[in-house]
C-alpha cells in the first residue's frame, strides 16, 4: 500500500514537474536555511561547554557605583583571588587570567609581537580542559619565569622540535626576561571565551612587574574560582556582599561588590564592561532562531498553498478511492506519505546545500562551523524529527481538506467548487508569509539605515587619513618627541600628535578624580584624555568656546583644561571657560594637576556609539608613559611610500620591534564589526525569506491563472486589452500584499524600535522608510505574478477555449 | 437485497425547495438486472449514487441486504464499497497516474489482500478482457472503449455483489457498447451479479431483465416490458 502511494506521490511529481520544483525548491532553500541558523546558533550556545567542569566554573565580577550608575566589570584585580580563597576555603581552585601583549623572541632572534598571552595561576591547566599535549598540567604553571605555550605558537618557534625545557624572551614595556617553556596545549578552540597563545606563570609577575602583583583596585585582571558543589557557591555568593565591605573597609566611597558569574553565561548573557573577549547576546540567538522559524514556517506555507491549490487535479482520484472503499483515514495517510517524501527529498536537497554555502556563510559569520551529518547520531535524530514535523505540518492541511472531498462531488467531473473557507484560509497563509516578509525587509531596511548612521555621522572628528602608530614600551613613550620630529619630516605627513588614545579603541582613556574648585563636592571620577599639543587639529576636533592647546602660552601643560560639552552639562556650567579643576591621578594621590578650563570642544564620539558620551576632561602632558599612541594626519596619494617611509624612520628610533599601525576609519569601523557582520546574515537570511515567499506566490498565481484559463479566453474574445487581463489577475494578490503590509508595519515597527534603543545615538524612523520597503516588497510581488500574468494575458484565446 | 422506502433527494434554495427524488418505493432482489432510464435531470444519477452510498438521502429509509443504510457511519459505508459494490463510470474514472495493472490492482490495496494472491487475481482480470498486453500502459494511452475495459475489470476484482454503473457506455460507439453489455450480462446470468445501470438507450436498456422510468424524481413505470 505504501509503495503505491509513494508511487503515485513520485508520478504526481514527475507530472506537474514545475510545481514540484517550485515545492521542493522553496522547502529546500527554507531547510538549508533552517540548518545553517541551527548550526550558528549551535555553535555560539557551545562557547565554553568544552570545558569538564564548566558548571563549576565561575568568573568574580565587582559591580560598583560611578555617578549613581551601577556599572559591573568583569575584571577584578591582582590581590582579590588570594583573599578569596583565604576567606572561603570552600573554593577549591582560584586563578588570575591577567592578558598582557609584549614582543617575543625565540631562537635565531625570530620575534613577533604577540597580544595574546595570559598570565595565570598553576591551577588554571587544571580548572580549563585547554588539552595538554606536552607537559604536566598539574605542574607546569608552578615555577616563575616558566611559559605554556599552544601548539601553533610550538611550531611557529620550533618547528618539529619539542620545545619543552627550550626559552623564549619577552618583553613588555620595560624588560626583558627568559621563560622556559614547561608544557604545550592545542589551540583554544574558537568557542572559548578565553583565547590565548602563550600562558605565563602568575608567580612571573613578581619579576615582571613587581608593583603589580597582589595590589588592590589595580591592574584590571580577571579572577576565576571553582566551586564544585552549586550549594556552595550559592552560600559564597550570599557572603560576598559582606566580604566585600570588610575587604574595602572605609575604602568602599564607591560601593564596590564582588560576585560569582557562572562561566557558562559569560558568551550570551553578559556584556560588562572590560570583558575579555567581544561576547555574542543571548537575544540575538532568539531573534536568529526566529528567523528561522519564520523561514520554515513560509516554505511550509509554499507547500500547503500549492498542494491544496493543486488538488483541483487529484480531486476525482480521491473521489475514485473513495469509491473503491478508501476511508478517509487511509487517504490521509496517503496524502501525508507525500508530503513526507517531499520534505525527505527537500532535506536531501537541503543537505547539499548548506555543504556548499556553509564555507561562505563561515566567511561572512567569521566563523568556523562544520557539519558532517553522519558524525553522531544527533543529526541523523534530529533530521527524522524535521522530516516528521515538517512534513506532517505542511502534508495535514491538504490532506485534511483533500480527503474530505464526499465522492460524488469529485466524481462529478467539474472543478470542485472551493469553499469560502479554504479560500480564506488560503489568503490567510498567502497574507502571513508577506506579513513576515514585509518584517524581515523592514527589519533590514532599518538595521542598515542604523549601521550606516552610525559609521558616518555626528562623530564630532574627522576619521579619514589618520594613521595611529603604537607606541609599547615606556621609553618610546617617554621619547615620543623626537620620533615626531623625524616622521614630521616624511612628506605627506601633515602632523603627528602622542597621545594616550584616539578614538575608536577601546583603552587609552583614563579615570581620574576630576574636583571643580567652584563646588569641590561635585568631585568625581572622569573619563581624561591625556595628549600633546596639536591632538585636536590632527583629529579635526573643532574648540567651541575658548582656545585650543597652544605652546605659546606656556602654562598650557601645567594647568589648561578642555573639556566636552557634557562635561561642562555635568558640573552645570554654563560658561565653562576659566573655571578652577584640580585633577587627581587615580594611582598616585600626590600627582595633581590644577589649572583653568581653556576650551569646550564640541561632543565628539569617542568610543562605539552604543555607549552614549561620557564627560571627557583633556589634558595636556608631553613625553609621558601615558601616550600609547602617534596620531599622524596625512594627505598624500603614495600612501605606500609614506608608510614605508614612516616605517624606516621608526626603525631607526626603535630597531627592536616593528612599526605596529592602523587607520582609524578601519578602526572605528571595527567598533561595529559585530554588527555589521550581524546585519549581513540577517540581510541575507531576509532576502531568503521573501525569495521563499514568492516562490510560493509565484506557484499561487500560476495555479490561478490556469484555472481562470478560460475566462481569461472569453475576455479577450470580447475584446478586454492584455493591461485588463494582467490588472484583473494582479488585482487579488496586490491586495493580499498591501493588507499584510499593513499588519506587517507596526509589528516590525515595534520590534525596531527596540532594537534601536540598545544605541545611544539611533536614527528616526521616517514615513519615507516606510515607503520605501512598501514598494520594494510590492514591486517584488508583482513582478513574481506578472510573469504569469502577463504569460496569460499575451496567449492565445483560441488554445485556451478549445482545452476545454 | 435493496429495499428503498420514500426515499426523498432536494437541495435547499433560499425560498424553495427542489426536490431531485421524491418519493421512491424500489424493491430489488439479488441477481436482477436492472437498467434505470428517463430524460435528463430525472434524478437517475442521483437515485444510483444513493444505492451506491455516494450520496444520502434527505429522508426516507434504505436497507441494503436488510441492514439499514441509514445508519452507516463512513468506516462501514467504505468496509460496503470494499466488499459488495462495484462502480463504473461514464467518464470510467480510472487514475491517470496508475497503470491499467495499478489501476485494476488498486481495490485489492483497499482489502488488504497479499501480494501473491493480488499478482494471480489481477492476471485473471487482465486475461479474462483480453487486455494482457496493456497492463504497462497509462489510461490516455488506450481508447474510450478500453478504457471502460479497465474500469469494469477494476470493478469486478473486488468480486462485489452489485454492480452500479452509470451510463457505462455513454461515451462509447456501438460495438464497444454491445461488449461491455454482453459483459454484464455474462456475469449476471453466470455468477449471479446484481446489476443496476443508467442509460438513455433503449438498446443498451434491453439488455436488462427489467426497466425504471424516472421523471421528475419520481418513479413512473416500473418494468414496462413486463405490462406488454
Amino acid at each position: 500500500m505504501l509503495r503505491n502511494y509513494f508511487k503515485i506521490a513520485w508520478r504526481n511529481l514527475v507530472r506537474n514537474k514545475s510545481y514540484a520544483v517550485l515545492n521542493v525548491l522553496g522547502l529546500s532553500v527554507g531547510l538549508a536555511c533552517c540548518i545553517i541558523i541551527t548550526l550558528y546558533v549551535t555553535n555560539e550556545l557551545s562557547y565554553d561547554k568544552f570545558h569538564d567542569n564548566y558548571n563549576e566554573l565561575y568568573r568574580v565580577v565587582e559591580t560598583m557605583e560611578v555617578e549613581g550608575k551601577e556599572e559591573t566589570y568583569a575584571s577584578t584585580f591582582s590581590a582579590l583571588a588570594p583573599s578569596l580563597k583565604n576567606s572561603f576555603p570552600e573554593i577549591e581552585n582560584i586563578t588570575h587570567l591577567y592578558p598582557v601583549a609584549g614582543l617575543v623572541t625565540g631562537p635565531n632572534n625570530k620575534k613577533f609581537q604577540e597580544d595574546k598571552i595570559i598570565l595565570a595561576d598553576s591551577s588554571f591547566l587544571e580548572m580549563f580542559s585547554f588539552k595538554m599535549l606536552l607537559g604536566d598540567e598539574k605542574s607546569a604553571l608552578d615555577q616563575p619565569l616558566t611559559m605554556v605555550i599552544t601548539s601553533s605558537v610550538a611550531t611557529k618557534f620550533f618547528g618539529n622540535e619539542n620545545p619543552v625545557g627550550k626559552t623564549l624572551s619577552f618583553k613588555d614595556t620595560r624588560n626583558v626576561f627568559d621563560f622556559e617553556i614547561t608544557g604545550v596545549v592545542e589551540d583554544s578552540p574558537s568557542n572559548s571565551h578565553i583565547n590565548f597563545d602563550y600562558v605565563i606563570s602568575y608567580e612571573s609577575l613578581k619579576s615582571l612587574r613587581p608593583w603589580e602583583y597582589n595590589v588592590k583596585y589595580y591592574p584590571p585582571m580577571y579572577t576565576y574560582a571553582q566551586i564544585s558543589d552549586p550549594n556552595t557557591a550559592d552560600k559564597i555568593e550570599s557572603y560576598l556582599p559582606e566580604f566585600s565591605s570588610l575587604y574595602y573597609g572605609e575604602d568602599n566611597s564607591y560601593m564596590n561588590a564582588f560576585s560569582l558569574q557562572p562561566l557558562s553565561d559569560i558568551h550570551l548573557r553578559s556584556n560588562l564592561q572590560n570583558e575579555l573577549s567581544s561576547n555574542f547576546d543571548i537575544t540575538y540567538i532568539y531573534i536568529f532562531l526566529a528567523i528561522s522559524g519564520f523561514i520554515l514556517i513560509i516554505a511550509c506555507i509554499n507547500f500547503m498553498n500549492l498542494a491544496t491549490a493543486s488538488s483541483m487535479k487529484r480531486i476525482k482520484e480521491v473521489g475514485m478511492r473513495k469509491t473503491l472503499g478508501a476511508e478517509k483515514s487511509q487517504l490521509i495517510r496517503q496524502f501525508l506519505s507525500e508530503s513526507l517524501l517531499m520534505t525527505t527529498l527537500s532535506l536531501a536537497i537541503a543537505v547539499f546545500i548548506v555543504e556548499a554555502v556553509l564555507p561562505y556563510f563561515n566567511i561572512i559569520a567569521e566563523k568556523s562551523i562544520e557539519f558532517s551529518l553522519f558524525s553522531s547520531w544527533e543529526p541523523i535524530v534530529v533530521f527524522i524529527g524535521l522530516i516528521l514535523v515538517v512534513g506532517t505540518i505542511s502534508g495535514s492541511y491538504p490532506a485534511f481538506y483533500l480527503s474530505s472531498f464526499r465522492p460524488i462531488q469529485s466524481l462529478k467531473g467539474e472543478k470542485a467548487r472551493q469553499s469560502f473557507s479554504s479560500i480564506f484560509f488560503r489568503r490567510g497563509l498567502v497574507v502571513f508569509q508577506f506579513f513576515i516578509s514585509t518584517g524581515l525587509i523592514f527589519g533590514t531596511v532599518i538595521v542598515t539605515q542604523q549601521l550606516d548612521f552610525l559609521k558616518n555621522s555626528k562623530l564630532g572628528f574627522d576619521k579619514e587619513e589618520v594613521l595611529m602608530i603604537q607606541m609599547r614600551e615606556t621609553s618610546d613613550q617617554i621619547n615620543a618627541n623626537s620620533l615626531k620630529q623625524e616622521l614630521l619630516t616624511v612628506p605627506g605627513v601633515k602632523s603627528v600628535s602622542a597621545a594616550s588614545g584616539v578614538p575608536g579603541i577601546a583603552s587609552g582613556i583614563h579615570g581620574f578624580t576630576v574636583i571643580p574648585e567652584s563646588n569641590r563636592a561635585d568631585s568625581s571620577i572622569l573619563q581624561t584624555l591625556t595628549v600633546d599639543f596639536g591632538y585636536l587639529n590632527t583629529l579635526g576636533i573643532d574648540v567651541q568656546q575658548g582656545r585650543n592647546f597652544s605652546e605659546e602660552y606656556g602654562t598650557d601643560e601645567a594647568s589648561a583644561f578642555i573639556i566636552n560639552k557634557t562635561a561642562a552639562n555635568k558640573f552645570n556650567w554654563e560658561n565653562p571657560v576659566g573655571e578652577e579643576l584640580t585633577l587627581k591621578y587615580w594611582l598616585a594621590d600626590q600627582v595633581s594637576k590644577k589649572g583653568q578650563v581653556i576650551g569646550v570642544v564640541d561632543d565628539f564620539q569617542y568610543n562605539s556609539l552604543h555607549t552614549s558620551i561620557d564627560p571627557v576632561i583633556i589634558h595636556v602632558l608631553k613625553g609621558t608613559y601615558y601616550h600609547d599612541y602617534l596620531a599622524l594626519k596625512l594627505s598624500t596619494n603614495d600612501l605606500q611610500s609614506v608608510i614605508s617611509d614612516l616605517e624606516s624612520k621608526w626603525a631607526a628610533f626603535n630597531p627592536e620591534r616593528p612599526m605596529e599601525y592602523a587607520f582609524l576609519d578601519d578602526t572605528f569601523d571595527a567598533l561595529y564589526r559585530s554588527e555589521t557582520r550581524l546585519s549581513n546574515i540577517f540581510n541575507i537570511f531576509a532576502v531568503l525569506a521573501v525569495f521563499i515567499a514568492c516562490l510560493g506566490l509565484f506557484g499561487l498565481a500560476s495555479y490561478s491563472t490556469e484555472q481562470r484559463f478560460k475566462e481569461i479566453g472569453i475576455r479577450k474574445v470580447l475584446g478586454a486589452k492584455v493591461t485588463d487581463i494582467v490588472r484583473l489577475l494582479g488585482k487579488e494578490f496586490t491586495v493580499l500584499v498591501f493588507i499584510s503590509l499593513c499588519i506587517g508595519f507596526p509589528v516590525a515597527y515595534f520590534a525596531t524600535s527596540k532594537w534601536l534603543n540598545n544605541f545611544a545615538e539611533r536614527i528616526d524612523v521616517s514615513i519615507w522608510l516606510f515607503l520605501f520597503s512598501s514598494l520594494t516588497v510590492l514591486f517584488v510581488a508583482w513582478a513574481t505574478i506578472s510573469f504569469q500574468t502577463v504569460k496569460a494575458a499575451l496567449m492565445d484565446p483560441v488554445k485556451s477555449l478549445k482545452s476545454e | 437485497m435493496i429495499k428503498l422506502r420514500n426515499i426523498d433527494r432536494y437541495i435547499d434554495k433560499r425560498l424553495q425547495r427542489n426536490f431531485i427524488l421524491k418519493g421512491i418505493d424500489l424493491d430489488i432482489a439479488e441477481g436482477d438486472f436492472i437498467s434505470i432510464m428517463g430524460p435528463s435531470g430525472a434524478g437517475k444519477s442521483t437515485l444510483l449514487n444513493i444505492i451506491g452510498f455516494l450520496d444520502d438521502a434527505n429522508e426516507g429509509e434504505y436497507y441494503f441486504l436488510d441492514e439499514p443504510v441509514h445508519g452507516l457511519n463512513e468506516k462501514q459505508k467504505s468496509e460496503y464499497h470494499r466488499s459488495y459494490i462495484g462502480f463504473v463510470f461514464q467518464a470510467y474514472h480510472l487514475i491517470d497516474e496508475l497503470t491499467v495493472y495499478e489501476n485494476i490492482e488498486m481495490p485489492l490495496l483497499y482489502r488488504k489482500v497479499k501480494g501473491s494472491q493480488r499478482k494471480s487475481m489481477v492476471a485473471d482480470m487482465l486475461d479474462r478482457f483480453n487486455i494482457v498486453a496493456k497492463k504497462d500502459l497509462f489510461p490516455n494511452q488506450l481508447s474510450g472503449g478500453q478504457q471502460q475495459l479497465v474500469g469494469v475489470a477494476r470493478a469486478l476484482i473486488g468480486s462485489p455483489k452489485l454492480i452500479l454503473a452509470d451510463e457505462p457506455t455513454g461515451n462509447l460507439h456501438s460495438d464497444q457498447s454491445k461488449e461491455i453489455m454482453e459483459t454484464f450480462k455474462k456475469l449476471n446470468k453466470e455468477d449471479g451479479v446484481t446489476i443496476i445501470q443508467v442509460t438513455h438507450s433503449d438498446e443498451m436498456a434491453s439488455y436488462g431483465d427489467r426497466i425504471i422510468n424516472l421523471q421528475d424524481g419520481a418513479v413512473t413505470e416500473n418494468n414496462p416490458y413486463e405490462e406488454e
